[in-house]
């Protein structure tokens, strides 16, 4: 029986990853060749796009590791890296998938035993830490080989069961993390925050140990290989027998490995089947906010519906964290702009003209172009195409799902609704974005007039255009039948046409001008005063469009 | 106050009617009771009459308006509850309560006084300051009752009502319905409670498949039977009498 239920849920969570990956919409249930093919080919799809661009990080590890005989910490970092990325990726879904998951109660109600709900959860949760692990490690085997690394069959299936092993660490440890920040989110208010939070945490984690600068990490690592090396065989004990395990010659130290993963695995199962239906039936521990009733204010009716679209973002981590992501890189990417800038000047500028002059490159190729004033103008573009990775509006009609009755059965235009949609989205990204371009026009030296009026209206600009394109696009794109709001903002297609648009609406005249018009006579300020009018043409379209009756028509006919 | 003329609705070009030909008359002073089995017709009605769901034809006018030429002004005399109380769970109840305020352009005045006295009447006062996302089904029905009498309403469009309310907030809505009808307001509302329709109805249709089967007085539909009784024969073919014979036989 508990085995039959086990299987029933265990293909209810493959159906949910395959209709992640497909857009499948609920309601078709079966599990047919075509969807097994679409998750089997995402998962390829993410191996192999993950491996190939890890092969070039990991190329000149093996060589440098293998040269010092010390092919086993080249496994051991490669594994470590693997386990905290798939950790990192997967513990906020933990914490959704497990045990704050919306059928946790439905499913206790069945004759389902705790285990198999549990069990059913974790397995997901072991299959999305897998594609990190094997992304890592298969591409680390594959690179081993190619760079003349030889293994027998005894070795490779060794290292096949490692992969295994290290998945079930990181699944562990995704467990654990995804309970803690379950246990805090039901005693704090600022669930959102909090939750937001950790993810940008992960995030920059996942950053400073990945993306971070590769070859100054590289040529560390290789420096202090045998410190690195000390480090494994104490407090990473685990990661040590792995790469001692994955060299296929140490048969002792994979035993050692395995039981480093199984024990944790068992226990944190053990207990978390003990304590599975405390946790997931426990209410907010929260102390009950007694009403005190006071002043009230009123506002206009758009006021107040953008008010109630900046609490819904702000209400929300994954509205946050996926539609606004962009706003955060803008900033940073300003502040290293002008950090840059300023340490040219400082002291590189020089060195910077000579390596230019003795080997034309990229910049100095674009500078001859455009003109040095050219190049500031160029600052202002960057921003504004980080303005596509801020769709707030996107999913914004997507995320009213079951409520939107109350907008519809209310007295109000299309107008007011669309328009409050574009609001929020603007009353967030303006302000940041002003403050970058403000951050770059004083930092950078010798911005001109123009430069400085582009700097700060082009980034405007394509934040009211990805704001109004990210409305009409889920106007007619959208769907209402998201199981979450969540899943409303991470899976509508809809959401990406803002950000491809203003992409590429932003750069094509420049696209134009440096594939066709540069020849022509039209200066290169002349097509960035055209790029500001087509912006601000489009604009004001895309304004009157949702005043029109075609808007209306439109709004009225969803959810029909 | 409520006149649905002829009123049908397909959800697909050719596919079958989810209601057809339907005509009522709702006015001042009335409570109408719409009752049917689920899938029948009433909630694809009522969201018409609410100006959510369009129509294939027919009419349906709101005080003499027209919900399709004139929604807007329809939707300011009338509110609307649906059957699953589905509220911005993200605000808490003040907030929501505020916010259709805002969107009723009810004077700020009023609105404090309004939501002191409907949600002290619904036992909903000390929550308010409560994430909506933490009340019950029963507490989110009773918000939306407190937020569909905001701007006081001619109109009171209701779809099972009654559902999750425990027996005092079920009371004083009921004795609101009458009260508020007794002003000059006229409620349609759909249930399955037909001892509540039996009782508190003033007028009833019922509908089965899409069609209408009977409307008018509640006297003049149930006649000297039960209200129950009348029903069962119209919509199920099932004379109570008889199926309490046949399970006597099955029983002895």
């Amino acid at each position: 029986m508990v085995e039959r239920m086990l299987k029933l849920l265990l293909k209810n969570r493959i159906l949910a990853l395959a209709d992640q990956f497909s857009g499948q919409k609920k309601g078709k249930r079966a599990l047919d060749v075509r969807r097994i093919a679409v998750l089997a080919g995402a998962a390829v799809l993410i191996l192999a796009v993950g491996g190939f661009l890890l092969s070039g990080i990991l190329g000149p590890l093996y060589t440098n590791m293998a040269e010092s005989g010390m092919e086993w910490l080249y496994f051991a970092m490669t594994g470590g890296v693997a386990f905290l990325v798939s950790f990192m990726f997967t513990s906020i879904y933990a914490q959704g998938a497990i045990f704050e998951a919306k059928d946790n109660e439905m499913l206790l109600a069945m004759p389902i035993s705790p285990a198999a709900i549990l069990g059913s959860r974790i397995a997901s949760l072991y299959f999305l830490n897998f594609l990190f692990d094997a992304a890592f490690m298969a591409t680390a085997g594959i690179v081993k080989l190619v760079q003349g690394g030889t293994a027998d069959a005894a070795g490779v299936i060794q290292y096949v069961i490692c992969i295994f092993l290290l998945t079930l660490f990181s699944t562990t440890l995704s467990c654990l993390l995804g309970w803690l920040v379950s246990m805090i989110t039901r005693r704090i208010r600022r669930k959102a925050m909090f939750q937001l939070f950790i993810s940008l945490a992960l995030l920059g984690g996942f950053y400073a140990i990945i993306l971070g600068d590769l070859n100054r990490h590289i040529q560390t690592i290789t420096e202090n290989s045998e410190s690195i090396a000390g480090v494994f065989r104490g407090v990473l004990y685990p990661f040590y027998a792995m790469g001692a395990a994955c060299t296929g010659k140490d048969f002792g130290m994979f035993l050692i490995f395995a039981a480093c993963c199984i024990l944790p695995f068992g226990l944190v199962c053990f207990v978390m089947n003990k304590s599975f239906v405390r946790i997931v039936t426990s209410r907010s521990a929260l102390k009950k906010i007694r009403y005190e009733a006071g002043k009230l204010k009123s506002s206009s009716a758009i006021w107040a519906l953008t008010k109630k679209e900046l609490t819904c973002f702000f209400n929300s981590s994954s509205y946050m964290l996926n539609t606004g992501l962009g706003l955060l890189i803008s900033v940073g990417l300003t502040i290293m702009i002008a950090v840059n800038v300023n340490n040219s000047a400082a002291g590189k500028a020089a060195e910077t003209a000579e390596a230019v002059q003795s080997e034309p490159g990229f910049l100095e190729r674009i500078g001859s172009m455009i003109g040095p004033d050219g190049l500031m103008l160029m600052l202002g573009l960057i921003l504004a195409v980080f303005a596509a990775f801020v769709y707030i509006s996107g999913p914004s009609i997507s995320v009213e799902g079951n409520n939107i009755w109350i907008l519809k059965s209310s007295p109000l235009r299309a107008s007011e609704i669309l328009k409050s949609k574009v609001y929020a989205h603007l009353t967030v990204a303006v302000p940041i974005s002003l403050v970058s371009s403000l951050i770059l026009v004083i930092t950078v030296p010798g911005m001109h007039l123009l430069a400085v009026v582009y700097a700060f209206l082009m980034p405007l600009l394509a934040h009211i255009f990805c704001a109004q394109i990210g409305v009409i696009a889920n106007l007619y794109f959208g769907r209402l039948n998201y199981p979450s709001m969540a899943k409303a903002v991470k899976s509508n297609s809809a959401a990406l046409i803002p950000l491809l648009s203003t992409g590429a609406v932003t750069l094509l005249p420049f696209i134009l001008y440096f594939s066709v018009l540069k020849d022509t006579g039209i200066s290169f300020r002349m097509i960035t005063i055209i790029s500001l009018g087509l912006m601000a043409v489009l604009n004001t379209g895309m304004f009157a469009f949702l005043h029109s009756a075609a808007a209306q028509k439109r709004w009225n006919a969803i959810g029909q | 106050m409520l006149k649905i003329s002829h009123y049908t609705k397909q959800y697909s070009s050719g596919g079958p009617k989810a209601v057809d030909d339907l005509s009522l008359h709702i006015r001042p002073g009335e409570i109408y009771g719409f009752l049917g089995h689920n899938g029948a017709g009433k909630t694809t009605t009522i969201k018409a009459c609410c100006g959510i769901l369009d129509f294939t034809e027919g009419e349906i006018l709101v005080n003499g308006m027209s919900i399709r030429k004139q929604p807007l002004e329809c939707k300011k005399i009338m509110a609307y509850i649906p059957d699953n109380p589905d509220l911005y769970e993200f605000m808490s109840g003040i907030q929501y309560l505020n916010f259709i305020g805002d969107v009723y352009r009810v004077p700020a005045d009023k609105r404090e006084k309004r939501i002191a006295e409907y949600s002290a009447d619904m036992g909903i006062t000390d929550a308010l300051a409560e994430k909506i996302a933490s009340y019950s089904h029963g507490m989110k029905q009773k918000l939306a009752i407190v937020a569909a009498l905001m701007h006081e309403p001619k109109l009171l469009i209701m779809d099972e009502p009654f559902v999750g309310l425990d027996p005092k907030a079920a009371f004083i809505l009921k004795k609101f319905m009458r009260t508020f009808c007794d002003n000059g307001g006229a409620i349609f509302f759909s249930t399955h409670v037909l001892d509540v329709a039996e009782k508190l109805c003033d007028k009833i249709a019922i509908i089965r498949g899409g069609k209408l089967l009977a409307d008018g007085d509640i006297e003049t539909v149930k006649g000297n039977e039960s209200l129950e009784e009348v029903f069962l024969e119209l919509v199920d073919n099932i004379r109570v009498g008889d199926e309490q014979d046949q399970d006597g036989g099955k029983n002895a």
